[in-house]
This record gives C-alpha cells, structure tokens and sequence, in this order.
C-alpha cells in the first residue's frame, strides 16, 4: 500500500480489513499496536465481534463479510488485551468509558432486572457469575397487544461476588427515582410483558 | 459487451469517489480514519 520501501528494515507486514498488506513505516497505517501487528479499524472490529460472538465463530464471521483470514485466536488476544485496558477504568467509575442510562423524565420508571449461576473457569475454578439489565420505561415499546421490546438497554456483568457486582449495578441507579428490581431474567420480561 | 467497454464501464462507475480519494488521501494523519474511508471507496 504506497510507496513501499526496498528495505525490509522500512517496511511493515500488517493485518488489515483488506487482508495481509505490507505497508511503509511512515505510512499513516503503520503506527499500530506493536504487539498485534493488526491495523486500529480491524483490531475495532475484532472487539466488536469478540463481544457479540464466540471466538471461533468471529473467525468465521470475518471470512464470510470480509472475505479474510482472522484466527479465533486473534479475535480473542485482542478482545481481551482492551477488556484488560477498560477494567481499571471502569472500576475508577470513568464515566467516558461506562455507557450511560437515558431517561426522558426523571419520574418515569426504570426497570432492572439481575441473576447468576456458578461458571467454571479455566484458571479459577468455579466461580460466581452475575448479569443484570436495565432499562427505563421509555426504551420499553409495544408491538404487538401482547408483545413488547426493549430498544435500548444496559448490561452490567461481572465474575465474583455479590457485593461487588451489586455495586457496578447501582451505579445506573442511584438517579432513579422509581425503580423495579426484579431477580430473575423472566419475571421482567413477563411483567412487561403483560402490561 | 467487449472486455475494454466492461473494464471502461467500471472504472467509470467509481470515478468521482476514486479522484475524491486521490485527492484527501494523504490528508489523512490517523490509520483508522483511513483505514474507514478506504474501505467505504473500495465498497
């Protein structure tokens, strides 16, 4: 890509969203993560589907819309290096960094929702897992007269104790001025349901 | 069709987009803006 360099000393082989390129050093594609070799666009991509699918089936999903090879392992080195990055941040409570709950009135309701299970790791044995979701009344549209969605939401997870997971939870909360907490995944959808 | 007025009729198809990048290509100072607005000419 460009002008390319005799020297291999000048030259940088990249993973790219156009598949392996081999660009100048100077190029405005080259200052990337050393550690990876993949270009910013593809290594947001990466995240991007390192958290909706499985490794393996990212893999798959880059051959299939981008017509390259990206290993399960790549997916997953780079998904967890900027999980790694974020954790310290959100544990600070960085607001840039933590998605924020939008409400139209302050009086409307927001729903919350939370459970867990016992997960076996593969460095920590079993541990505790939770996962919550938050959504306000707003966000909750009917479409059908017995069928509702929800468009937009909050998950907060987290892999350990109650009490820490709670406090990651009430962060989205403490504004709220009418909230329904409902432990369980189905008994939220039911209600809203209903209505 | 010959192949010269196949190759000719694509070429033409993304012409504007192809001088607009000519032309802001070497604007460009970060990688992923780059990198997007490639990969939207090249679609």
């Amino acid at each position: 890509m460009g002008d390319l360099p005799r020297s291999r000393n000048f030259k940088k082989k990249l993973h790219s969203c156009f598949g392996k390129i081999e660009v100048s050093k100077t190029h405005v594609l080259a200052p990337v993560n050393s550690d990876f070799g993949i270009t910013a666009r593809l290594q947001h991509l990466m995240c991007l589907i390192g958290q909706k699918e499985v490794f393996e089936e990212g893999s798959e999903t880059f051959k299939e819309l981008l017509q390259i090879d990206v290993s399960d392992n790549q997916i997953k080195r780079v998904s967890e290096h900027y999980g790694k990055v974020l954790d310290p941040l959100i544990k600070a409570n960085c607001e840039e960094v933590i998605p924020k709950l939008i409400t139209k009135e302050e009086s409307e309701y927001t729903y919350s929702m939370f459970d867990g299970s016992m997960l076996l790791t593969r460095d920590k044995g079993w541990k505790e897992i939770k996962l919550g979701r938050i959504c306000t009344e707003s966000h909750h549209i009917d479409i059908q007269p017995t069928k509702s969605i929800i468009l937009k939401s909050i998950f907060v997870s987290h892999l350990g104790r109650r009490k820490d997971f709670f406090l990651k939870l009430e962060r989205f909360l403490t504004a709220t001025k009418h909230l329904v907490s409902y432990r369980g995944w189905g008994k939220m959808d039911m209600e809203l349901g209903r209505r | 069709m010959a192949k010269n007025q196949i190759k000719a009729a694509i070429l033409n198809s993304f012409k504007d987009e192809l001088e607009i990048w000519l032309e802001t290509e070497s604007s460009f100072t970060s990688g992923y803006d780059y990198e997007t607005a490639y990969t939207k000419i090249i679609q």
